[in-house]
């Protein structure tokens, strides 16, 4: 029963990393009505900035809020000089150019850190050192670190005037411009606090994939999962549905034979399969309004 | 102070929208413009906002030209308009409406928040008072909490107008404020911007079918027709102006209770 419980916990946590990827892809489509495919390649390029700065010396609690900067800095800035090219030219050019980007920067991480696996470091201590137990505790911090990202979130975009003038070039952008935001600048941003909610979702997975250029493949399906899940559009629902899928990738990995650790991918795809058929009929993927 | 639009002409593509329109309005002025469908009525209102580029012609408000004003930049001119269809923020509540509206008024960009989070909050405290007032203005506040969605179309449409009053406007674009709304809620509606006008020293312009509701409510009068004015003056003599009936298919539409053509 505690071996149970134990899988729960991780898949929990697991889920939560899927949770903040899709929220991060949930984000951009709200704000923009783009699929970014780069953003698994934007969180592995923060994880990889994390990793220098741990290199250099700094402790994890400092490198996080660096790391943060720079990949909102960085989100806005491929918002800025590249989305914004392609921007109402039609969603193949739009999906051409993530895609794109998702190799760029994949390539680009290969040439400048190489395609070699690197340890990176648990940042949550190991204080429950026997076994198993040490691994349910660190699958708790991330559970933790992931619950008060979204809590942030959830107040920054409810509570502060840039929250409300964010919702506001999201509901409709033509209304905002005429009550004089710049609406350039908050998409820029939004794709900013995507990268950034990104970042999270790549520092806390890495010491379980480890660090390499290809890390956040794996993690994106299942965020996409999600995010199909919810609709590209409902973070509650998506949140939601990237914890059922860690907890239901992990179950089955380890309870189901046939399963086991090779067909593990395979469930969140089953997952979308099932959901989709069930809803056929209604769009699942809403607009941006 | 005055709205100075000198020979204003846009085209899109090979149609001309606005052939060389002039057009002068002077603070408290109410004034209603009127025109068959594709008149250039929208189109007018979208080159003042700053959504259309004219070919020619000049605007100029209070003094200076309009010409180099980006978009997000009108308001802070002093310009606020609503939209034929709602251009409501949907999912936010009335009040968060009208403070989006209102958010000019605070001077801190987004960075400051981090950094200066006192006096954000003071901002904030502003953007929501300006906006309560805006709002009891139209006869909203205790709706304030309400979701600006699944209220009375009247009701929305008021909400629109406390958005725009909310940047302080000094000139007001209404494009067709009461097309969809019930008897009443014209009634109301007329109230209250013959309220704005007769209490400040606002410019409005108001683009209306329903003759009734505008020769009523204006003073003045302009009527254009395929892209040109053809006439401008005391809404008395504008609807007897031959052109005017023409420029309406000999049909006179103010004849009809429904007022439409």
């Amino acid at each position: 029963m505690g071996d149970l419980l134990l899988q729960v916990v991780q898949g929990l946590s697991l889920g939560a990393v899927y949770a903040a990827l899709a929220l991060a892809l949930v984000l951009v489509h709200r704000f923009n009505g783009i699929v970014n495919f780069a953003q698994g390649e934007l969180a592995m390029l923060s994880t990889y900035v994390a990793w220098q700065l741990l290199e250099a010396g700094l402790p994890f609690w400092a490198a996080l809020p660096i790391t943060l900067a720079v990949s909102v800095s960085a989100g806005a800035l491929v918002e800025r000089v590249v989305i914004r090219r392609v921007e109402g030219g039609g969603e193949l050019a739009c999906v051409a150019v993530t895609v794109g980007l998702m190799v760029l920067v994949n390539a680009a991480a290969g040439l400048v850190w190489s395609f070699a696996v690197r340890s990176f470091p648990n940042p949550f201590p190991a204080v429950l050192s026997f076994g198993s137990a040490q691994s349910g505790f660190s699958a708790l911090g991330v559970l933790g670190v992931v619950a008060v990202m979204m809590l942030t979130l959830h107040l920054f975009f409810r509570h502060t005037g840039a929250g409300l003038i964010m919702r506001a070039v999201v509901a409709d952008p033509v209304a905002a411009r005429l009550s004089g935001i710049r609406v350039g600048r908050v998409l820029s941003l939004g794709w900013g606090v995507a990268a950034g909610v990104g970042a999270v979702a790549g520092i806390l997975v890495a010491p379980l994939l480890f660090l390499e250029p290809n890390m956040m493949g794996g993690v994106l399906v299942y965020a996409f999962a999600a995010a199909v899940l919810g609709g590209f559009h409902d973070p509650v629902t998506t949140v939601a549905a990237g914890l059922a899928i860690g907890v239901a990738e992990t179950l089955a990995g380890t309870y189901v034979k046939f399963v086991g650790a090779d067909l593990k991918v395979a469930v969140p795809l089953l997952v979308i399969v099932a959901v989709l058929s069930l809803r056929r009929g209604r769009a699942v993927v809403r607009g941006t309004g | 102070m005055t709205l100075e639009i000198g020979g204003l002409t846009v085209r899109f593509g090979g149609v001309t929208a606005l052939t060389e329109v002039d057009l002068t309005v002077r603070p408290g002025e109410l004034v209603g413009l009127i025109g068959p469908n594709g008149a250039g009525k929208t189109t007018l209102f979208d080159c003042l906002t700053r959504r259309v580029e004219p070919a020619a012609g000049r605007m100029r408000f209070e003094g200076a030209g309009l010409e180099g004003t980006a978009p997000h930049e009108v308001a802070g001119r002093g310009i606020a308009r609503t939209f034929q269809q709602l251009g409501l923020f949907s999912g936010l509540s009335v009040r968060e409406n009208v403070m989006v509206g209102a958010h000019r008024h605070g001077r801190s960009g987004f960075g400051a928040a981090a950094i200066r989070p006192g006096r954000v909050r003071r901002e904030e405290r502003a953007i929501r008072r300006i906006a309560d007032e805006a709002l009891d203005r139209v006869g909203l506040l205790p709706l304030a909490d309400h979701p600006a969605v699944h209220l009375p179309h009247g009701t929305l449409k008021r909400v629109e107008i406390a958005r725009a009053l909310a940047v302080r406007p000094r000139l007001l674009l209404l494009d067709e404020p009461i097309s969809g709304l019930g008897h009443d809620e014209i009634a109301d509606f007329a109230r209250l911007v013959r309220d704005m006008h007769l209490t400040s020293d606002i410019m409005i312009i108001v683009v209306e079918h329903h003759m009734e509701f505008v020769m009523n409510l204006c003073e003045r009068i302009v009527c254009l027709d395929s892209g040109r004015k053809i006439a401008d003056g005391a809404s008395g003599r504008v609807r007897r102006d031959p052109r005017v009936i023409d420029a309406y298919l000999g049909v006179v539409p103010w004849a009809s209770p429904a007022g439409r053509p």
